[in-house]
């Protein structure tokens, strides 16, 4: 009975020790007056009296020898703990479905959401790995409409003299235009990035090199040796992890230079730069339109943002109107580091915090409507053992057990799952900024969503022990399973499935938006064709193709061999790919119209390419193999360019000429419009196409260096790989080339919206999936706790169909209410999605009435199964089971 | 003189540090080396037998008085000989404290 009641019987001994020992002081004391010549009556009173108050003293005493040693306090504790979890044990052991659906609903909340909000804490929050990084901004020219625009040099150096309160500034490339170059002079001819950057660069970012040093001025100076700084893939790939620099070369874009630094490993500021060289060494385009550059700057350290950004953009507007048409920067926008790099993910991060949260939500939702009805279901259990005894306390501290063990479980599951989709997400993971991410476990992450869960099911586990126990014993065990649950306890439950209802349907609107939004994404017309599209990324390397009838001759014998392959239909080449970044961009002149009248993206690409790659010629003609150097120059626009500029006139036959970016190459002849094609998503799938304009490769060749050759094939364009690849080597074994299938290119640019859709989507797919299981259990606890009236109504003759009707329609009342909570705060939500929605309104009727739809539908599966049951209740057996 | 509050557990400790003695020797006890300025009210000193027992920092055993009567004698455990030398370290640092600051300022 002692671990039912927690009574333990006293020992005997104690109180007899105590009395035995008041006595013995009391005679003691007596005697001593005694002998001092005091009779002994008097001496007895006057012991008696000088010992004070002798029955408060001694219960005083029996209550201390009675209570327990601090070690017997501990270890009895210990033993009622171990006591009381065993017997916690073997009571959820009792009920497996409710116990497993419990952990795994913790496991699942508290794992999904330490792993979501450890990773983004870590992205988010933890400092960029730089000296003083906070000090440290970004610089982009701002256009007429407001918005950032990569630097043209010219703009920079002006910035750079007319500033103080920068202690250094330092232009990079844009890396969203930058490309690979070929490397010689390494263990293997490679392709690396490869970034101008001048040499105030390495203190502006302030990053110590691993081994040797960066650039001085001594490395700006003319007529000075050319130098590079590698990053430590370099050195450890190409370079042999060498420990002295001394004599160690590296050639690349036609120049030897010496390596006299190697940069810590994971330094590749900006973007994935492997090779810094020194820009001030190298010609540079002076135009204030030759955008295409990227700068930081560090500030003073007795300066602020504000006070810094607006010197700058001072300097800015000043220039704007000294140079007036010369520019088309109209200001300066400074941006802190760390903004700059994480503020574009930032918002699908944000959203996948706010999906991971809701799941948690749900989870504990879940969880307390599972422990709520084990409670009430224990009703008459938790009466009769009030009625034999057990304490109030006892038994709370009973349920409070469970409750602790329980989601301790779900707690030690979520652990393990927060490590597996940790690894999973960091693996799958898109872009720039995940690579600032770790897969260290944040530990106050996880003690949150813990703390979470253990509020939830503390709370919902003692609920209904302490409802039960507030009343008497009797009224208890009369009411048992009867009523207990009834009243406040429904209105409990309906609020529950509101909530659990609503959260999910919020949870799957947002999912439902971003899928629609991918299908559209999916169902853009790129321009082109990428199916049977075998791509070659290559670069020849500047040491041997210095000439242009170098790059020419290159070209065109490989060109010409390929299309000697079987299956192959077409072989063309363009210096770049469509979604394969920005590409040159520029001003160029109209004939007959204002300086500076047409602005557009600029390639040049050869006759087949365009065949090759699927895009239909709308008026006038492709290239032809006349249209080589010293014929006439001819360009190929796009459908936006002809329409802009041309209007409703035909564009072919006008000229247009000196290209921003080339005409300090190649000068600035005219050139006819030839074709017209049509429109290609250049820069991604989401981005409607620029003006483009197409120059045969055979007149621009250096501007073909770089280039990828397309190749059309009946088959399967990855089986031609390996033989394109031998093909090529033959050729020039110095060329490295990658090869992909124009498919696998349309698909990797895709991949951020495709992670953020796979997520949201598991993640709503397991909200679904609670959310249901949720629903199923109210309704079966609701049907089984009406078992009685049912079995009453039914003996009295009520139709079963119209019984089970009713059932449904109390289950499904909370449903709807929920449903209609979720629809308002969806749509008060959605909007937060915009920038990550493509032809989607963020109040998208489809997918709000899909998901409603969705919703209803699975409920009604989880309310009739318990439904059906309701009608197949024996009156006679329900009535004689009380 | 009243006692100060928590220094009869001292009082009680020190006088049975040497060799174990009963309640009654030991209210007496303390009565007479403070030369009867420390009156122990003589039934409060179980309750302080008792708990000291409780904690483990004496121990206690019934035996026979020199006058042949039954009686509990309380000896100081190693954990009461810890405790008490501690005591008796925290009183001296205390008594030297209160009296610099009750002398005043020394010129």
């Amino acid at each position: 009975m002692s671990d039912l009641t927690g009574r333990r019987p006293a020992p005997v001994s104690t109180d007899e020790d105590v009395e035995r020992e008041l006595r013995a002081h009391v005679a003691l004391h007596a005697e001593r007056l005694m002998r001092e010549g005091i009779d002994p009556l008097e001496a007895r009173e006057r012991a008696k009296q000088a010992f004070g108050n002798y029955p408060a003293i001694s219960r005083q005493c029996r209550n201390i020898a009675a209570s327990p040693t601090p070690r017997e306090a501990f270890a009895s504790m210990l033993e009622s703990i171990l006591a009381d979890t065993r017997f916690a044990w073997r009571t959820l052991r009792k009920s497996p479905a409710f116990l497993v659906t419990s952990v795994l609903t913790l496991a699942l909340g508290i794992g999904a959401n330490t792993a979501i909000f450890g990773i983004i804490n870590g992205i988010l929050l933890r400092p960029l790995p730089y000296n003083e990084p906070d000090r440290i901004v970004a610089l982009w020219e701002r256009t007429a409409d407001g918005r950032d625009n990569s630097i043209a040099a010219a703009n920079f150096w002006d910035w750079q003299a007319q500033t103080s309160l920068f202690e250094s500034m330092a232009l990079v490339p844009d890396h969203r235009f930058s490309g690979r170059t070929t490397v010689l002079g390494g263990s293997a001819p490679a392709r690396v990035y490869a970034g101008a950057v001048t040499i105030d660069f390495f203190r502006t970012i302030g990053v110590e090199p691993f081994l040797g040093r960066t650039f001085g001025v001594e490395e700006a100076m003319e007529g000075v040796a050319p130098t590079l700084v590698v990053a430590y893939s370099v050195w450890r790939d190409l370079l042999g992890e060498v420990n002295d620099l001394t004599g160690v070369t590296l050639s690349m874009l036609g120049t030897e230079a010496a390596v006299i630094g190697v940069m810590p490993a994971g330094f590749n500021y900006p973007g994935q730069t492997q090779i810094w060289f020194p820009f001030e060494l190298y010609p540079s385009n002076e135009h204030r339109t030759a955008h295409g550059k990227s700068a930081i700057a560090r500030l003073r350290p007795d300066t602020t943002l504000e006070a810094a950004a607006a010197e700058i953009d001072a300097v800015g507007v000043a220039l704007y109107e000294q140079f007036g048409e010369d520019t088309d920067a109209v200001g300066v926008n400074v941006y802190p580091l760390k903004e700059e790099l994480v503020g574009d993910a930032s918002r699908p991060l944000a959203i996948l915090l706010g999906a991971a949260g809701l799941v948690l939500l749900v989870a504990c939702t879940n969880l307390a409507s599972g422990l709520l009805a084990r409670g009430t279901r224990r009703s008459s259990e938790i009466a009769l053992r009030a009625a034999l005894g057990a304490g109030r306390a006892r038994l709370v501290r009973q349920m409070f057990t469970e409750s602790i063990l329980l989601t301790t479980l779900g707690a030690v599951a979520g652990l393990v799952t927060a490590q597996f989709v940790t690894a999973a997400l960091l693996r799958a993971a898109p872009g720039e900024v995940w690579r600032y991410a770790t897969a260290d476990l944040d530990i106050a992450v996880l003690a949150f969503t813990v703390l979470v869960a253990f509020a939830t099911s503390l709370l919902f586990g003692l609920l209904p022990a302490l409802r039960l126990t507030r009343k008497s014993d009797s009224e208890a065990m009369r009411a048992g399973t009867r009523s207990v649950a009834g009243g406040q306890g429904g209105r409990v439950w309906s609020a529950l499935v509101v909530a659990e209802v609503a959260l999910v349907v919020v949870l799957l609107i947002g999912c439902g938006l971003l899928i629609r939004s991918f299908q559209a994404v999916l169902d853009v017309d790129s321009g082109f064709q990428p199916a049977g599209v075998l791509t070659v990324d290559l670069e020849m390397p500047a040491e041997n193709y210095s000439k242009h009838e170098e790059v020419a001759q290159f070209l065109d014998a490989a060109m010409t061999d390929l299309r000697t392959l079987p299956g192959v239909t077409d072989v063309g080449m363009i210096n770049h790919l469509p979604l394969g970044g920005f590409g040159l961009n520029g001003a160029f002149e109209v004939e007959g119209r204002e300086p500076q009248a047409g602005y557009g993206d600029y390639r040049v690409a050869s006759a087949e390419y365009f065949s090759a790659m699927g895009i239909p010629l709308l008026d006038g003609r492709f290239f032809v193999d006349d249209d080589a150097d010293g014929a006439e120059p001819v360009v190929i626009v796009n459908q936006t360019l002809a329409r802009e500029l041309f209007g409703q006139e035909p564009a072919v036959g006008k000229r247009i000429g000196s290209l921003a970016n080339d005409n300090w190459v190649y000068g600035d002849d005219w050139m006819r419009i030839v074709g017209v094609i049509g429109d290609v998503r250049h820069r991604s799938l989401t981005r409607t196409s620029s003006r483009e304009v197409y120059v045969h490769y055979l007149q621009r060749p250096m501007r073909a260096r770089t280039s990828a050759i397309t190749i059309r094939t009946d088959g399967d364009p990855a089986g031609l790989i390996n033989v394109v690849r031998d093909r090529l080597t033959a050729l020039d074994p110095q060329i490295p080339a990658e090869l992909t299938p124009m498919r696998e290119l349309v698909s990797a640019s895709l991949h951020d919206r495709r992670f953020t859709v796979t997520v949201l989507g598991v993640f709503s797919l397991v909200g679904l999936l609670l959310a249901s299981v949720g629903i199923y259990g109210v309704v079966s606890y609701a049907v089984a706790r009406r078992q009685r009236d049912i079995g009453i109504r039914l003996a009295l003759g009520a139709a079963p169909l119209r019984v089970r009707q009713e059932v449904i329609r109390d289950a499904l009342t909370p449903v709807l209410i929920g449903l209609g909570v979720g629809v308002l705060g969806a749509l008060a939500l959605s909007r937060t999605l915009s920038s990550l929605l493509f032809e989607v309104a963020p109040t998208d009727p489809a997918t709000f009435v899909s998901v409603a739809a969705l919703l209803l539908a699975t409920a009604v599966i989880a309310c009739w199964l318990p439904a059906r049951r309701s009608s197949k209740i024996d009156p006679i057996v329900t009535m004689r089971a009380d | 003189m009243d006692l100060l509050k928590g220094t009869l557990d001292v009082l009680i400790m020190k006088t049975v540090a040497d060799r174990p003695a009963h309640g009654y020797a030991i209210a007496r006890a303390i009565l007479e080396q403070s030369g009867e300025a420390l009156i122990v009210e003589e039934g409060a000193l179980y309750p302080a037998l008792r708990r000291l027992d409780k904690r483990g920092l004496l121990t206690a055993k019934w035996s026979k008085t020199d006058t042949g009567r039954d009686a509990k004698f309380y000896r100081l455990t190693t954990a009461g000989q810890r405790q008490l030398s501690k005591a008796v370290g925290d009183w001296d640092r205390y008594v030297e404290a209160m009296g610099l600051v009750l002398k005043g300022p020394q010129s």
